[in-house]
């Protein structure tokens, strides 16, 4: 059939640099505004979800402190161990029951980023809270095309039941714009390529991509235009859906204005070949490829928040390159049996491996006078502790990246159990410059944390 | 919240001392869910299986539904209420005939004995009271409660097995007399039809609707993927609509209008020229002006874009300079293989066009010229024929130079357009667009908005054809064509019907996951789709179209988790046969047999008891069965020890497997889940199945991890049933292949129900699953309900598709069950406005 050209030519929006070399930014450059002092380098964050809880033996270092001493799970962040805090004993208490029952997979998904109890249904009238990352998209992303990126690494369930009398929704998605609005996520990498720097098998001149962005938005215009009318006749339940509408349809517009503001030429050339070949890896590969394109997002300010779900709740995947043919949550449920519980560290520590090589390659990234690791904010942990208990608290949670300096960082911080993981989301939007009294049931910000 | 409401509840809570239950009451601050009431059956099991354990954590302890208590009560005390006195004189009446009950004589007698210790009050001496005070109508939510009491007693899931037991006789009796009770009460009960979010198409809809509209395939797998609700992906609720998604819809608008209207403005075929600067040559160092020079054996290759498959014309043109007794030769090819030879005479001073005419596949080609008999002969004396070389001037694709077949929108839409201004152009083609689009009649302001963007678009300096195209972009990304949009009629008035249109696309969604056709949506503009019989005549006429097919692909897909077959692992170490394409044959059996049962208007429960199948060769070498002849799919007969029907179905036996192993649990429960629709409840908190596998030892056979699993009492209120049901299906592998040993020896496929019946072999649970007492049709109407109204069952209508399926006859098509859906009020009308 037809070959695929050796190497394409593509468009500054369609350009990929090789791992580590600098790339211009736009808030960095001679182009900011004479008059203004330099801007700030923004503060860059992702939240990672992992299902499943963890082996916590093994996740837990030994001892608290100022100096991390680095557990067997958490062992390959090594070489970036004075970048990470490890926390132990936080909770999210709106992941129990509360009289709602089995359901725990979807609780601690739909929870691990709101703090918020979800109704309860297979459908009708689901509703939990909006997510600290998409309060951190309304506050901070207006100035990116993509106020936020919402990644995963498994696409939905297909057919039958997600979670015990829980719509999919609550286990598909981490990230809510609104109490009843999840926003879906993207799990093919070459699709996010395409979303965020155009699709490299597409070769488009910069007229035809100024007229088809045009015409998009013409487009658009007309189909907003139309909403009012519509909005009147429905009912409120209907609203909520076209409201959900009309916002998706004005953040895409305010996307392209930003597109076409963008003055920079950074053109590169990528090797289709090597595109390929990681388009092609299978799953342990679309990790570190997802996370390769939310370094790149961060790196050209596409975006400065970004949700990663390395599955869905209750995820069954099988890690079979490491060795493990049982599924991740068949497995999960291990009766302390320890064949099982070695198997899940294997699992737990393959993530860590992926993360230190993600927060390596921002620490290896120069960014003005230091590192995008500096302005950084990782998370990355569970909602759920133990997987066979599917208990709320003691939660495996890590904060990696200095917050653009504000925060402390290579510590181990043991809380008093029950404290609310709310208050590490109350203490990275402070981070942001977002002030706000609480963020779902927190009881202050981590006073420890802040430099 | 306005609907927050307290309710009086009875928490069992094991007591510490004696671990006897003690009750208490409690708050509840929360409206019941409609998947509460879903699961009421669940929760009553579960309770017992926890009650016989030892304490568990306290926000575990679950309580009855209010609901569920407070219509027990009146299950319990006011069931003889005056009120009621029709409904239990059909039932005594019926008691005559029938060996049912009298409620006074059998019924209450019976519940005060097995039931109410549990499912009581709080405290003996209030019973007077309630008896005295409550004295409500039996409405839906009490009536569900009946549906559990009957599902419970006729399954031998209550009582519990450590209690006393009614003997068969008083059971069978209750069970009759509810199901008299239900049959009766079901029509007399009012129930309102309910509401239904707006729905957004889901994927597969989507895909449908542009086929039949524009007459374009696309390809939605890249479309984020639709959260299920309730078991379905068409449920509004769930349906959300972000950025991404958007996204999505625009870039598919954009082809989907491009590859609708491939030529908008009738221009003529393209030129594409490459010159030696855009040619790759096999030479490093060739050398490149106006002509690529190739002075020893060599290729040059060029790639082109064309706009679409088609017949193309090739031209290289060159020349040559010539030595020895052979003429420079060039071979053509076209994406690596030769095409064409040509001896090339011409000169420097006139290049010629070496011409070939080629079919391209796809909307890429690599045209390459190569220079084959190179010669090199120093010593001739004329030094203009010592050296032979090839230049290459440059390479052209013109085309496409066939006709093209118009595509069905050119067809449909560009007659319409006829001559005149842009504008009224514009409107003749859109309006009909629209409509059919957005499934119901358009304003003229409607039409005027679309036209004036593509007459701006016009003065923008697009040509007419490709401003058309934004039009169409603007019909498929407006919200009237994404979302199934209902809108209330009168906003005032109370429980109303949908609206003709509305129904119209109820009706295409339901039957076809497509938008209405020509007739359907003639009888909704004049207005006879609100005559129930005219409704229930079309939709019969659709069910015959092959559109229907739908309803196999997109109904029984996910009803059988179909769908699911290609994200099952079995483990390729063992079962390398395990292939994408098996799973799409397994997958495509399951589809044909649903659409043969529905085509053939044989009784729905031919799903389980047909006594023939589909298979293609693949299926067939994978069964071990004689291969058809041709490439697709033969329907065959089945012959034992396989069985017909979805059991004996690759596709299902694969998808409730393990990755190394058969599961009879996940059979079971596949069973419970999708035949009967009565899943069992998730097992109790720190007690789940895999914990319980996990600690039985591994090393015994199957059939004794089962038995021991059945021995906990925790488990074996729900596994007694789910194991009983797997375990009879054993003979079949985990691929679905017929076995009769397995690494534990012979298989055998015996077991016990709860009730005291044996089951032998997967054809005793085809029997179980197929006779006329069994509740598979009730569970095919309650899914294709959420299906086709696009929500949960509430206890209304829970009520409402009992009557129904007790009114079904045993041998009622799949076609009647689908009619039956499409009669009810909840698919014909809408409730009120919130």
């Amino acid at each position: 059939m037809v070959r695929v050209p050796r190497r394409v030519p593509l468009s500054r929006r369609t350009f990929l640099r090789g791992a580590g070399a600098a790339i211009a930014l736009p808030w960095l450059d001679a182009m900011a505004p004479a008059c203004r002092p330099a801007p700030e380098v923004p503060v860059r964050t992702l939240f990672v979800f992992v299902p499943n809880g963890v082996n916590v033996p093994a996740w837990k270092p030994q001892r608290a402190g100022a100096r991390l001493e680095l557990s067997h799970t958490l062992q390959p962040l090594e070489p970036l161990r004075r970048e990470v805090t490890v926390f132990t004993g936080l909770a999210i208490d709106a992941g129990r029951p509360h009289g709602d029952g089995t359901g725990d997979h979807a609780r601690s998904t739909a929870t691990f980023l709101t703090c918020a109890h979800p109704v309860k249904t297979g459908g009708a009238d689901i509703r939990v809270g909006v997510s600290i990352d998409q309060v951190l998209a309304t506050e901070r992303g207006g100035a990116t095309p993509f106020p936020s990126l919402e990644l995963g690494i498994e696409g939905g369930r297909s057919a039958g039941v997600c979670d015990s009398g829980y719509s999919c929704a609550y286990t598909n998605n981490i990230s809510w714009r609104t109490e009843r609005t999840p926003v879906a996520k993207e799990t093919v990498p070459r699709a996010v390529f395409a979303r965020l720097f155009g699709d490299p098998a597409e070769q488009v001149s910069r007229t035809e991509e100024a007229r088809r962005r045009r015409r998009l938005r013409s487009v658009l215009d007309t189909a907003l235009a139309d909403l009012g009318r519509l909005r009147r006749d429905l009912a409120p339940a209907d609203r909520r859906k076209l409201d959900e509408y009309a916002q998706a349809v004005r953040e895409v517009e305010t996307r392209i204005a930003r597109l076409e503001e963008e003055t920079d030429e950074v053109a590169s050339e990528v090797s289709a070949e090597v595109l390929e070949r990681h388009f092609a890896e299978g799953r342990p590969g679309r990790i570190s490829l997802m996370y390769e394109l939310i370094a790149l997002a961060f790196q050209t300010d596409r975006t400065r928040v970004a949700t990663l779900m390395l599955g869905n709740g209750g995820s069954n995947i099988s890690y079979r390159s490491l060795g493990v043919p049982e599924g991740h949550h068949e497995l999960s449920h291990h009766g302390r049996h320890a064949g099982k519980l070695e198997k899940i560290g294997r699992i737990d520590r393959f993530g860590v491996e992926q993360l230190a090589g993600f927060l390596a390659r921002l620490r290896d990234t120069q960014e003005g006078s230091g590192t995008l690791l500096d302005a950084a904010m990782v998370m990355y942990g569970s909602g759920i502790s133990d997987g066979n208990r599917h208990n709320h608290d003691d939660l495996p949670i890590l904060l990696a990246g200095r917050g653009g300096g504000r925060l402390r960082t290579g510590r181990h911080l043991v809380f008093e159990r029950e404290t609310p993981l709310a208050n590490l989301y109350l203490t990275m939007l402070t981070v942001h410059g977002v002030r706000r009294p609480a963020f779902a049931d927190s009881t202050g910000t981590i006073a420890e944390l802040l430099a | 919240m306005s609907a927050t409401r307290t309710a009086e509840r009875i928490v069992s809570a094991a007591d510490e001392r004696d671990d006897r239950p003690v009750r208490q009451v409690a708050e509840i601050d929360r409206p019941p869910q409609v998947e509460d009431v879903l699961e009421t059956h669940a929760k009553v099991v579960a309770r017992h299986g926890q009650r016989t354990t030892a304490r568990l954590p306290g926000p575990d302890r679950r309580a009855y539904h209010p609901a569920i208590v407070a219509a027990l009560h009146r299950m319990t005390y006011q069931l003889p209420a005056a009120a009621l006195a029709p409904i239990l004189l059909f039932a005594a009446a019926a008691a005559a005939q029938q060996p049912a009950a009298g409620f006074e004589k059998d019924v209450l007698p019976f519940l005060r004995r097995y039931c109410v210790d549990c499912h009581g009050v709080v405290d003996p001496d209030a019973d007077i009271d309630l008896v005295g005070t409550l004295d409500g109508p039996l409405d839906a939510d009490a009536l569900d409660v009946l549906i559990d009491i009957r599902d419970v007693l006729k399954a031998h899931d209550m009582p519990p097995s450590d209690e006393a037991q009614p003997d068969a006789d008083q059971r069978a009796r209750i069970v009759a007399w509810a199901g008299h009770l239900l049959a009766t009460a079901a029509g007399t009960v009012p129930v309102d039809p309910g509401r239904v979010t707006m729905r957004r198409l889901s994927r597969y809809e989507y895909a449908n609707t542009v086929r039949d509209l524009l007459g374009v395939a696309v390809d939605v797998t890249g479309f984020p993927a639709d959260d299920l609700g309730y078991g379905f992906d068409n449920i509004g609720d769930a349906l959300t609509v972000s950025a991404l998604h958007l996204e999505n819809y625009a870039l598919a608008a954009e082809k989907i209008a491009a590859e609708a209207l491939p030529d908008p403005d009738g221009e003529k075929p393209p030129i594409l020229v490459r010159g030696p600067e855009a040619m790759a040559c096999s030479l490093d160092d060739a050398q490149r002006g106006e002509v690529l020079v190739m002075i020893t054996n060599a290729r040059a290759t060029c790639s082109f874009t064309v706009p679409r498959p088609g017949r193309y014309v090739v031209r290289v043109v060159a020349h040559a300079t010539q030595a020895g007794d052979e003429l420079a030769r060039m071979e053509v090819t076209v994406d690596g293989t030769r095409v064409e030879g040509f001896d090339v005479e011409a000169e420097r001073t006139a290049p010629r066009a070496h011409t070939v005419e080629i079919d391209v596949v796809g909307r890429r080609l690599e045209v390459g010229a190569a220079f084959v008999n190179d010669f090199y002969d120093p010593r001739n004396p004329d030094p203009r024929r010592r050296d032979r070389n090839l230049m290459l001037h440059r390479i052209e694709v013109e085309g496409p130079v066939d006709v093209r077949e118009a595509t069905a929108a050119e067809r449909w839409l560009l007659p319409e357009a006829g001559t005149g201004r842009v504008a009224s152009r514009t409107r003749r083609v859109l309006r009909p667009l629209m409509e059919r689009a957005w499934r119901r009649p358009v304003s003229r302001a409607e039409v005027s908005r679309l036209t004036r963007l593509v007459e701006q678009t016009v003065r923008d300096g697009e040509t007419s054809g490709e401003a058309l195209r934004w039009g169409v972009q603007a019909v498929l990304l407006s919200p009237h064509f994404l979302f199934r949009v209902e809108v209330a009629r009168d906003a005032q008035a109370g429980d109303q019907d949908v609206g003709e249109h509305a129904l119209a696309t109820r009706l295409s969604y339901l039957l076809w996951s497509s938008l209405p056709d020509q007739a359907l949506r003639d009888r909704a503009d004049a207005g006879e789709l609100s005559d129930v019989e005219v409704l229930v005549a079309e939709a019969r006429r659709m069910l015959r179209d092959r559109r229907a097919s739908a309803l196999a692909e997109n109904f029984a897909g996910q009803w059988f988790e179909l769908r699911r077959l290609h994200d099952i692992a079995p483990d390729p170490d063992r079962f390398p046969e395990w292939t994408p394409q098996l799973a799409s044959s397994a997958r495509r059996e399951t589809e044909l047999l649903f659409d043969a049962v529905l085509r053939d208007g044989l009784p729905a429960r031919a799903l389980i008891d047909a006594d023939f199948t589909f298979v293609d060769r693949l299926l067939a070498d994978h069964y071990g069965l004689k291969a058809p002849d041709g490439d697709g799919f033969e329907r065959i007969e089945v012959v034992a020890p396989r069985i017909g029907g979805v059991l004996g179905h690759a596709s299902v036996l694969a998808l409730t497997s393990n990755p190394t192993r058969t599961s009879p649990v996940k059979r079971g429960k596949w069973i419970l889940d999708s035949l009967l629709d009565s899943p069992p409840p998730p097992p109790p908190p720190g007690n789940d199945s895999f914990a319980a596998e996990a600690a039985i030892d591994s090393s015994k056979s199957l059939r004794e991890q089962m038995a021991e699993h059945r021995s906990r009492p925790i488990c074996s209120v729900c596994h007694v049933r789910m194991d009983a049901l797997g375990l009879a299906l054993e003979n079949f592998d985990p691929l679905g292949r017929y076995r009769v040993t397995d690494a534990g020896g012979t298989i055998d496929a015996r077991s016990t129900l709860p009730d005291g019946r044996m089951l032998d072999g997967a054809r005793s649970v085809q029997r179980l699953l197929a006779e006329s007492d069994s509740d598979f049709g009730r569970a095919l109407l309650r899914k294709l309900f959420v299906y086709a109204v696009g929500r949960g069952v509430r206890p209304a209508d829970a009520v409402l598709l009992q009557g129904v399926a007790l009114g079904l006859d045993h041998d009622a098509t799949l076609e009647d069950f689908v009619i039956a859906i499409v009669r009810l009020d909840a698919f014909r009308r809408r409730a009120a406005q919130e």
